[in-house]
This record gives C-alpha cells, sequence and structure tokens, in this order.
C-alpha cells in the first residue's frame, strides 16, 4: 500500500512538470505564429505588414497577457480538455482535430504494436528453446537484419514494389479518396485495405527487437537453476518454457511494452507521413512545423498523460507478476 | 506439413488481397459515373494538384480564411481581374469604374449575374461585403479599411471613398472576393465561419463551379449551370486530391494523372516534358523581383560605396542559372518586373552604373576608394583593419536558396570576402528579419502588377524594424525620407505619366543608394497538359498568371477549350 500511495505520489508530480514544460516549451520557439502561417505562401508573394496583423488578430495573439495569467488559464484549460482553436486549421477546435486523428492511430499502431510485441516475443521464446537449430538462426539473423533497417526505407521500399510497381496495395492515404468516414462495410474494407502496408511495414521493423529482447533473456534464464529443476521434475516442455522461462524473462519486455503502448498514442510520425495516415503523428507533425500552440499543447498533454499513467501501471503490473518486487515493498 | 500449412497460409491472403482490391476498385468506378453532368457538349474532367492535405483536408469555404480549401477560388468572383504579368484590366463582376477624384472611386456592378441559389447579385452584395471587412479586422488582410472612408451602393454602381488618396488600393479592392449578403449578414463571426453547407448543397457564390462531394482525401466541383460565362466552361468536374505522404506530386505528374499542377519539379524536362513532349508543358510565370537584402544598420553595409560593390560583385545570372535551374530568370537591378513594366524603365540609369553586367574589378576599384584593401592572402581588409566576413541566412529545407548562398559565398570569395550560411528554421529566420538580426539575407516576390507595390514593400520606412515593430518587408532598414515621400505622393496621382515619373526617381534610389539588390523573378510553379485542355497562359500569351489564386483561376478557366481530337 505505501509502495503504490509513494507511486501515486511520483505520478502526480510528474504529471505535473510534464503539464507545465508542456506550456514552457512551445513558447521558447522563436518566431510568431501568424508569421509562420504566412510564410506558407512562399510563391504568392511577400507578405505585407496589414496581413499579419489581420492574422493575429484572428488568432488573438495580441491578448496582452501576462504569462503568468496564461499558465493559469492553461491549467483552467487542461482540466476542462479545451484547448481552443488551432491556429493552422482556423477555425477548427484543437478537440475536435485530436478526436478525429486518435482513433487511425490508435487502431492502427496499437494492433501493430500488441501484434508485434506478442509475436515477437512468442518467437523469442521458441528461438532460446530451440537454440542452436536451424530455425534459431535464420529468425535470429534475419531479426538482426530487419532491426537495422531504418523505418521509412523498408516503407519507401514496400510502397514502391508492391504499391507502385505491382499495384497490389495503394501508395498511400488511410482510405480512398471518393469516402467518407462512416461505419459502413464499405468503409471499413477500404480502411482495412489501406491499412495492410502501413501495418506490415511496421511488424517488419519491429518484430526483430521483441525476438532479440525475448531471445537474450530467455537464454540466460534458461541456464538458471530453477529451470534445471523444473526439467528434473519431469514437467512438459511447453510448461517449461512459459510458466518458467517465458515469465520471467518476459519482465524486461514488458517494461519496454508498457512505454511503447503509453507513446504510442503520439502517433508515428515517419508511418503516417509516409501513408499521408490521418493520425495524431501527422496532426502532431504539422502542429510543430506552423507552431501551432493549442495544438502542440494537447497532443502533447495527451502524449504525457498517456506515458506517465502507462509506466505507473506498468509498475503496479511488475508487482505482481514479479514475487521478488513484491518482497522488497514489504 | 508445415509448408503445407505456409502455402495455404498464403493462398489465403493472396486471396484476402484480392478480395479486397476488387472492392476498392469497383468503389472507384462507381464515383466516376456521377461525373457526367455536363453543361456543355464533350466536356471533361479535370485534375487539378494544389491543394495541400495534412494529411486530409479540414473542410472550409470561407474565401476571407487562410485555410480555406483552394477551390474557394474557382466558386468566388472579384470585381475585375488585372494580370500582374501585364497590368491588363478585364472587367469581371463589375462592368467599369471611374476615379471621381483620387478619393472617390466609383464602380458600376454587371447586370445579370445570379448567385447559385437563384437569388440575383446586386451592388448592395458588393458595398456589404467590404463592410463587413470593416468591421472584422481579421477578414481585412490587405488592410484597406485603414484608407477607405466608406462603401455605399446607390442602384447598379458602388461608390468607394477614401480617407486620403491611395490609388494603389485600387489592386486590392480588385482581389475581395464578394459575397453575398442574404447568407453572410445572417452569420455571427465571419471570421469563426467555414461555410460548410448543408449536405448535397454548394456553398453560395457567382462563380463558374460549385461544390458537389468533399471528403477527406478529395473534393469535387461541378459547372454552375446559371453562370454568367456558362459558355465558357468546358470542365464536366473538377477534382482536387489531397497532395500528400508517398503518393507524391512528381510520380502522379509523371504518369499523367494530373492536367494542372504546380509544383515545384527539380528537372521538369526529365521528370514531365519529355514523358508526353506533345502535351505535357510548363510556364513558371514570373512574379515581381525577390531580392538580396543587406542589413543597412550595420558595418560595412551602412556604406553607399560597399552596397555599389555588393552590385557588381554579386552575379544573378549564375545564380539564376545554378541555384535555380534557369526557372527564375535574374531580375532587373531597377526592381522593376520586367518585360511586364518595360513602360516604366529608366533606361539610362543601367547605361550609367551596369550593374546588369557583374565585374569583381569594379567591385574592388570601389572598395579600394572607402580604404578596403586585399592582402597578401587575398583576403579584403576594411579600414578598421579587420578581415571582411559576414553571414548570409536562408530558411533550412529551402534548397535553391541554400545552393544561391553557397554561389554568392563562391563570388563574394573572389574579392576576398569570407561569407558564411546560416540556415535556421523558417520562423527563426522569419523573426531574424523582422527584427534585423542577421547581416544578409533573400526576401520572395509580388505577385501584383503596380510597381507601386513593390517599392512600397520593401523601402517604406514604416515597413522597417523599429521599437518592439517587426519588420514586414523592409527588412533592411531603409529609412529615406524622399523615399516614403515619393511613395506617399503615388497614391494621390491617377495619370499614368505622373505615375512614371515617380516610379522613375524610385529606381534612381535603387541604382544609386542601392537600399536592397533584386536577385530573380520568383518562379509560379505551373505544369498542365493540354491532352484535354488548349488555351493556358504562357510566355506568349500571358493574360493570367497561373497562380492557383482568386482571381486568376476565373480568368484562366474562361479562356481554356477543349483540345480538338
Amino acid at each position: 500500500m505505501r509502495h503504490l500511495l509513494k507511486r501515486l505520489a511520483i505520478l502526480i508530480l510528474t504529471l505535473w512538470t510534464a503539464v507545465t514544460l508542456n506550456f514552457v516549451i512551445p513558447r521558447l520557439m522563436p518566431g510568431n505564429p501568424a508569421e509562420v502561417i504566412l510564410t506558407k505562401f512562399r510563391g504568392q508573394g511577400q507578405v505585407s505588414a496589414s496581413q499579419i496583423h489581420a492574422i493575429e488578430i484572428m488568432l488573438g495573439l495580441n491578448s496582452h497577457q501576462t504569462l503568468l495569467q496564461q499558465y493559469l488559464s492553461y491549467w483552467k484549460k487542461v482540466f476542462t480538455f479545451d484547448f481552443g482553436l488551432s491556429y493552422t486549421f482556423y477555425p477548427q477546435p484543437v478537440s475536435a482535430l485530436i478526436g478525429q486523428a486518435l482513433p487511425w492511430t490508435l487502431v492502427l499502431l496499437g494492433i501493430t504494436g500488441v501484434l508485434g510485441f506478442l509475436i515477437g516475443s512468442g518467437l523469442g521464446i521458441i528461438t532460446a528453446w530451440r537454440n542452436g537449430t536451424r530455425l534459431d538462426s535464420v529468425l535470429t539473423i534475419s531479426s538482426t537484419f530487419t532491426q537495422v533497417f531504418p523505418y521509412f526505407w523498408v516503407a519507401m521500399l514496400a510502397v514502391y514494389v508492391l504499391g507502385y510497381l505491382l499495384q497490389w496495395f495503394p501508395l498511400s492515404q488511410g482510405f480512398s479518396s471518393d469516402m467518407i468516414p462512416s461505419f459502413n462495410m464499405q468503409f471499413l474494407n477500404s480502411a482495412l485495405y489501406h491499412s495492410i502496408l502501413p501495418a506490415f511495414t511496421i511488424l517488419v521493423t519491429s518484430l526483430g527487437g521483441w525476438l532479440l529482447t525475448m531471445r537474450n533473456n530467455m537464454v540466460a534464464v534458461l541456464s538458471e537453476d530453477y529451470m534445471t529443476l523444473a526439467q528434473a521434475k519431469g514437467l512438459k516442455n511447453n510448461k517449461v518454457a512459459v510458466s518458467y522461462g517465458g515469465r520471467n524473462a518476459m519482465l524486461p519486455s514488458l517494461t519496454s511494452f508498457a512505454l511503447m503502448i503509453g507513446t504510442l498514442v503520439g502517433g508515428n510520425v515517419i508511418v503516417e507521413q509516409v501513408f499521408a495516415y490521418p493520425g495524431l503523428g501527422n496532426l502532431l507533425f504539422t502542429a510543430v512545423q506552423n507552431q501551432d500552440y493549442p495544438l502542440m499543447q494537447g497532443i502533447f498533454l495527451i502524449i504525457v498523460i498517456c506515458v506517465v499513467l502507462a509506466n505507473f501501471l506498468a509498475d503496479i503490473f511488475m508487482v505482481l507478476i514479479d514475487p521478488r518486487i513484491r518482497r522488497e515493498v514489504k | 506439413m508445415k509448408s503445407k500449412k505456409l502455402l495455404v497460409f498464403a493462398i489465403l491472403a493472396l486471396l484476402i488481397s484480392s478480395i479486397l482490391t476488387g472492392c476498392s476498385k469497383s468503389t472507384t468506378s462507381t464515383s466516376s459515373k456521377s461525373s457526367n453532368n455536363s453543361s456543355t457538349p464533350g466536356a471533361q474532367p479535370m485534375t487539378i494538384a494544389t491543394d495541400d492535405g495534412s494529411p486530409t483536408f479540414q473542410e472550409n469555404w470561407n474565401p476571407f480564411s487562410v485555410n480555406a480549401r483552394k477551390g474557394v477560388a474557382w466558386m468566388y468572383e472579384t470585381l475585375y481581374y488585372i494580370s500582374s504579368q501585364t497590368g491588363d484590366e478585364t472587367p469581371w463582376l463589375a462592368t467599369s469604374y471611374k476615379w471621381n477624384s483620387s478619393t472617390d472611386l466609383v464602380y458600376t456592378i454587371r447586370d445579370g449575374v445570379k448567385w447559385n441559389d437563384g437569388q440575383p447579385f446586386t451592388a448592395k452584395d458588393v458595398a456589404f461585403t467590404f463592410n463587413m471587412l470593416k468591421n472584422f479586422p481579421a477578414l481585412d488582410s490587405h488592410g484597406l479599411w485603414t484608407t477607405l472612408e466608406s462603401v455605399t451602393a446607390n442602384g447598379n454602381t458602388v461608390d468607394i471613398k477614401f480617407s486620403k488618396p491611395d490609388t494603389p488600393a485600387f489592386t486590392y479592392i480588385n482581389q475581395i472576393p464578394i459575397v453575398p449578403e442574404h447568407i453572410w449578414s445572417k452569420v455571427d463571426d465571419p471570421v469563426q465561419y467555414t461555410n460548410i453547407p448543408a449536405d448535397g448543397k454548394t456553398p453560395v457564390a457567382t462563380g463558374a463551379f460549385e461544390l458537389q462531394k468533399f471528403t477527406p482525401y478529395q473534393y469535387t466541383l461541378v459547372p454552375y449551370k446559371g453562370y454568367w460565362q456558362a459558355d465558357k466552361i468546358h470542365e464536366s468536374q473538377l477534382i482536387f486530391p489531397a497532395l500528400n505522404g508517398a503518393d507524391t506530386v512528381d510520380m502522379n505528374l509523371s504518369q499523367g494523372k494530373y492536367d494542372w499542377t504546380q509544383a515545384y519539379v527539380p528537372d521538369v524536362q526529365k521528370t514531365y516534358i519529355d514523358k508526353d513532349p506533345k502535351n505535357n508543358h510548363y510556364w513558371y510565370a514570373q512574379s515581381a523581383a525577390s531580392n538580396i537584402v543587406m542589413n543597412l544598420n550595420e558595418k560595412p553595409f551602412n556604406n553607399v560605396k560597399f552596397r555599389q560593390a555588393m552590385e557588381y560583385a554579386i552575379d544573378t545570372k549564375e545564380l539564376s542559372a545554378k541555384g535555380e535551374n534557369g526557372y527564375d530568370a535574374p531580375a532587373d537591378r531597377s526592381g522593376l518586373h520586367l518585360p511586364g513594366q518595360n513602360d516604366y524603365l529608366d533606361q539610362s540609369l543601367e547605361a550609367k552604373y551596369g550593374y546588369n553586367t557583374p565585374s569583381s574589378d569594379k567591385a574592388l576599384s570601389l572598395l579600394k576608394s572607402i580604404g578596403y584593401k586585399k592582402n597578401s592572402s587575398g583576403k579584403l581588409i576594411g579600414p578598421d583593419g579587420k578581415q571582411v566576413a559576414f553571414s548570409i541566412e536562408v530558411p533550412t529545407g529551402w534548397t535553391d536558396w541554400i545552393t544561391c548562398t553557397k554561389l554568392i559565398k563562391n563570388q563574394l570569395a573572389k574579392i576576398g570576402i569570407d561569407l558564411t550560411v546560416k540556415t535556421p528554421e523558417v520562423a527563426a529566420w522569419s523573426k531574424d528579419l523582422g527584427t534585423g538580426s542577421f547581416d544578409m539575407s533573400f526576401t520572395t516576390g509580388l505577385n501584383l502588377y503596380d510597381p507601386w507595390f513593390y517599392y512600397n514593400l520593401y523601402l517604406n520606412s514604416s515597413n522597417a524594424h523599429s521599437g518592439d515593430k517587426n519588420a514586414a518587408g523592409n527588412y533592411e532598414g531603409w529609412k529615406d525620407p524622399k523615399t516614403d515621400q515619393l511613395l506617399d505622393q503615388y497614391k494621390s496621382v491617377t495619370s499614368d505619366a505622373d505615375k512614371k515619373k515617380i516610379i522613375q526617381q524610385l529606381e534612381a534610389i535603387m541604382y544609386e543608394q542601392v537600399p536592397l539588390i533584386p536577385l530573380f523573378y520568383n518562379a509560379n510553379w505551373n505544369q498542365y497538359s493540354t491532352k484535354k485542355f488548349v488555351g493556358w497562359p504562357d510566355a506568349k500569351n500571358p493574360y493570367a498568371t497561373p497562380t492557383f489564386a482568386m482571381p486568376d483561376v476565373e480568368m484562366i478557366m474562361t479562356h481554356l477549350t477543349l483540345a480538338s481530337k
């Protein structure tokens, strides 16, 4: 119980720091959002003072609030989940933009993330258990390869071969151009079809990491005395591999999995850029490019909260599955 | 056993993917059916690649919004069209205009124009639009109401009165999209208004096209059948795909998927023209000069002789050819946009100074006259005994500009100057320009015909940095009472001869004082296909600038005709 309270206190402190930094950092960026909006029009001509002025009025940038006042009203907004209107997509409210983008990110990255973890770790257990067999060498060597591939390279290659040359899959986008998002079979089909290529590339590049971590942990665990004991007791191989080996070898991977689930909410900027996927990563990228403070704050806040919460949950989960930590806590 | 399982799995995967591909193909074919509601026989759909998705579109049809979808330019119209290439004026929603005095401008409004909801378009709509800008300064992006006094409708005329002479405002007045009073008067806050119509409807406008369908990755427009120039419209449908992701513009362009686009293509000849030399074309219409700005509040640029030396030392022809692949022609050192503004040119200035012919010898002899020397290792030493070194900054990622700065570095090295190239983020760069914290940089060009705009933007002291007010255009900090007076005087003249006299005095200031160095004419990227449509503006017939903005597009759309088969 004391452990839990301590964790909670740390959680609250972390949240406060993160939310405050979230307020401060965008304001340290040089430049002025109005000018950034207007530099988009390069080639359409130089920007006049009156144009900057008009945009400043529109965005309310000339409100002469002190930093403290802004900070206080920012906290109020945090609790009411009201982040005002985006600069880049003015007059769209930040909450609506995030609401549109979040499901795409959660579904694509959530499913591929969990699948990657499960399949990768599962294969990791198998390769470690069958250490030295041909299966092990093939999987380990290929994972070492795929793990070092830069994601964008794999993605571009997949787009070029599967999308451009063979034309099996669409080159980009989350769904077909002539569709309006809705819950009917036709749209879901299209969304599923468009998600195959991004999902495939994410899996290809993420599996290796999970596999190798799991395999290394597992190999270390295999030499433990309790493994020999379990086998000596005459337990079945599967049981020894999964309940004795896997469970213990899983612990470090679980922590990184929890962290990954937390950051997943922020989307994956590269994946979403390459595939023009309508998720949060793209939204964040656009926000940063355009110094869109309200939008940046909204997205970062969600990421921060999720990362901190995921960490907290991972901590608690560890207590549940690792008896050693439980003993320390007591 | 294992291999059998794998095989089954592979077949299953193939099956699933083929079913899915099948589905998506069938959906695209149904959508193209709906596009056959053409008004002229043989009309064809046109795909226009100009609107960036990030990655998807947010719907916004408010023509005053900076974030409006680009399609609004095909829907809303303006009073007059002024070509920024030639200065030619074409009556549009107004049939004529007259300056009663330098503070009174009267338009006669076109008869028989109807909004696409059937209501008649009147002078009242025009007056309403302008007065709305007064009530909502956030919409008045040209700052019209700094000099306007009143806008009133009388019968079929609109009377625009100024509080002080401001004839150049004419150009901006003709860029204001006219909106219907019967719709917009009911809008509480037109600044936040997104003008999204009810399902199946279109925003109410007078223009040639109206909204057919909007989806996050694409929208389509169809001709408005009651358009007052409907006989000149030969497109059955306009398709605006969202530009984004791996589905790049270059790739689609080279595959001939677009009829019209505005991409920067590194080697347009190879990636586009060579794919279909008969139909694929580009015309990169010039805008007014962009410039090299020097910080005039700083040594050594506060010395006019030093600036003149820079005119000779920097070879803009090389910058144009190597930095911009020849797409941006070098600018005339008067700052005029030639050949369109040839009438204003005072040729005696170039004959006297000859800046357009670079010469490092002339630069060096000028520098010697003010106490600069080359030392034994070829470095230029200033009168203070220090080596001359300064920096030039351009935004990161603007690769053409960065190439140019590297060329300038070499050119200045010839006369012994050390130039450092800095590439900050766009935001940091624009802040440095605004606050005068730079040595040397570049500015972009303007798409406006009247040469006053160029000189006013870059030379008017009110656009310079002062106190906590950031510079807007006059980044170099040129503060000269004579320049300001000429610019102000220009606002009250209406005759062409008087205008020319004032402009030529400004040209003289450019040559004698060198407040900034004209660099090259910015190109308006523009690639088009003549497979389906002909009559595009080009160098031989520059009737419009392909800016993909209001009011240029309406001009172009009414000039295109079907290609004969």
